[in-house]
């Protein structure tokens, strides 16, 4: 049914379920599957430092969850190609789906900021709102 | 407050609930210890003290001495004629357009004015850096060239705020010489202690060699009435090099310098601020942004078109030399602290500053935004990305 799926996956419970569901998505549908971590950078930042701090944490996330993908796509036969960006989650989420032809996006409810997103909505929220392909958003 | 231990636990208490806001957030850490300063300032009433503003000034000092040791000494020098350019008529027109404002329209004083056409002629190689990162453009090019030219034009914001105020006198031509020898020593020096010793001793020696040159050179500007951070920039700019095969000692520093050290200059920028001294000057604070908005525009769109960079870069590279944060606190708060401009003044120019870090970006990024991501899925489709499949 889709050909090209893309997963957001932050290592959060929620893109956990996701990531489930993505991979039983691409099994049925015999496609691979994208991993698309998304570093988010401080906003006007005092010094470059902090701006390469923060990457290099990002990376260091990225690389465990990368490798916890694989695992889990070898679990279900998945051949799971991760990608990064950078930016602000929504904007690149919906930016990435757009250059890269995802026809379905597979991410969580919320991520790692709960209460947050309770007051100014979830990156799921926006995404829905802006993204050029279906969204399946796991609970 | 006279606990030494109490007064600390207060300034770190603020700086570690910055931390927190600026994690939430996803906005940078300097920038909320600004604010919490405004807010711990105008509504507990603060305040700064000696051994307080030693650890702020030397915390700008180190701030400074990093964002002269983040260039790439060989971008620089490929992008030499365009960077060198954009980046000294980026300083210069702002500073004079600034400085004739304020002296001619708004009534300051000429070393008032001085002080707001220095604080505003910066450009914030943090701010543009980390926009070309999420673009993708520090990669590239132009992206290479524009960071180069925000150095550059820093440079200039450096100089005028080291040599206008200070006294030509004998002490002014020993801070040149000693500065001089220092520095071209420097590199060599630097590289010879980290080579002999090692560069990850438990005793931190090259870091504390550093600090040394730093403590030195300030106290010889210092002399020469001029300004630390000059020699601080110009100390980072010569280790660059060194800089750049010696990660460790970055993050070493760094990590000093953002735990103990540059909250409590950004703390302290904010602190000065007065809430009730921003309600009649809204109006001030506004043309001054857009001043130096403007006159950043009127320099270096012509140029860009000069060097044949394309329509939409060219907006994008004019919207990014137009921000501004660190190196204008740095020159507000030398205004406030030398008594050469008042509370209200120093009000109006942080605000401005601050305003020029979010506003510009904002722009930037909403309107002219190079599409890079067309390309890089242009590269995709030729060969798939990232290959950290099942391999």
């Amino acid at each position: 049914m889709y050909r090209n799926i893309a997963c957001a996956f932050d290592g959060s419970d929620c893109s956990r379920r996701a990531l489930d569901v993505a991979l039983h998505l691409a099994r049925a549908d015999q496609q691979k599957l994208w991993m698309i971590f998304i570093e988010e950078m401080p906003r006007y930042p005092g010094a470059p430092s902090e701006t390469n701090e923060e990457l290099e944490r990002a990376d260091a996330i990225f690389d465990k969850l990368r490798d916890e993908a694989l695992e889990a796509g070898k679990k279900y036969g998945v051949e799971v190609v991760a990608e990064k960006r950078v930016g602000h989650p929504a904007q690149a989420l919906v930016r990435y789906v757009k250059d890269a032809g995802i026809d379905l996006l597979v991410m969580g409810h919320t991520g790692h900021s709960k209460l947050w997103g309770t007051f100014l909505g979830t990156t799921a929220d926006k995404v829905v709102s802006h993204a050029t392909c279906s969204v399946h958003v796991v609970r | 407050m006279q606990n030494v231990w109490f007064v600390a636990s207060a300034w770190m208490g603020i700086a570690f609930l910055a931390s927190l806001i600026s994690i939430r957030l996803g906005v940078s850490v300097a920038l909320i210890e600004i604010l919490l300063g405004v807010v711990a300032g105008n509504t507990f009433h603060i305040q700064s003290n000696e051994w307080v503003s030693f650890l702020a000034t030397f915390g700008a000092g180190l701030l400074t001495f990093l964002a002269g040791a983040e260039i790439d000494p060989e971008s620089l020098r490929s992008h030499l004629k365009q960077s060198m350019a954009i980046g000294v008529i980026a300083f210069l027109i702002p500073f004079l357009g600034v400085l004739a404002f304020a002296y001619w329209v708004a009534g300051w004083t000429y070393h008032e004015a001085l002080i707001a056409g220095i604080a505003l002629s910066t450009t914030s190689v943090a701010v543009v850096y980390a926009v070309l990162v999420e673009s993708g453009l520090n990669r590239t090019e132009l992206g290479k060239m524009i960071l180069a030219a925000c150095f550059i034009n820093d440079f200039g914001t450096v100089l005028a705020l080291g040599v206008f105020f200070a006294n030509f006198n004998r002490w002014m031509v020993l801070f040149v010489v000693l500065m001089a020898v220092t520095l071209y020593f420097l590199p060599s020096c630097t590289r010879a202690i980290i080579k002999s010793l090692g560069a990850t001793r438990v005793s931190e020696p090259e870091v504390k060699f550093l600090f040394l040159v730093l403590f030195f050179l300030g106290g010889l500007a210092k002399v020469a009435n001029s300004e630390a951070v000059l020699p601080a920039y110009l100390a980072g700019l010569v280790v660059a090099g060194v800089f750049l095969n010696d990660r460790v000692l970055v993050n070493r520093m760094r990590s000093i310098a953002f735990t103990m050290l540059t909250p409590f200059y950004f703390i302290k920028a904010g602190l000065y601020v007065s809430l009730p001294a921003l309600i009649p000057t809204a109006g001030l604070v506004m043309v001054l942004l857009g001043i130096k908005m403007l006159t950043k525009f009127t320099g270096v769109w012509p140029l860009s078109y000069g060097f044949g960079i394309p329509s939409r870069e060219r907006m994008y590279t004019t919207m990014l030399m137009s921000t501004g944060l660190t190196f204008g606190t740095i020159s507000a708060l030398f205004g406030l602290e030398n008594h050469i401009i008042s509370q209200a003044q120093y009000t109006v120019l942080v605000t401005v500053v601050i305003l020029s870090a979010v506003v510009p970006t904002l722009i930037a990024e909403r309107f002219f935004m190079p599409d890079t991501g067309a390309e890089a899925a242009r590269e995709k489709h030729a060969q798939p990305p990232v290959r950290a499949a099942n391999e």
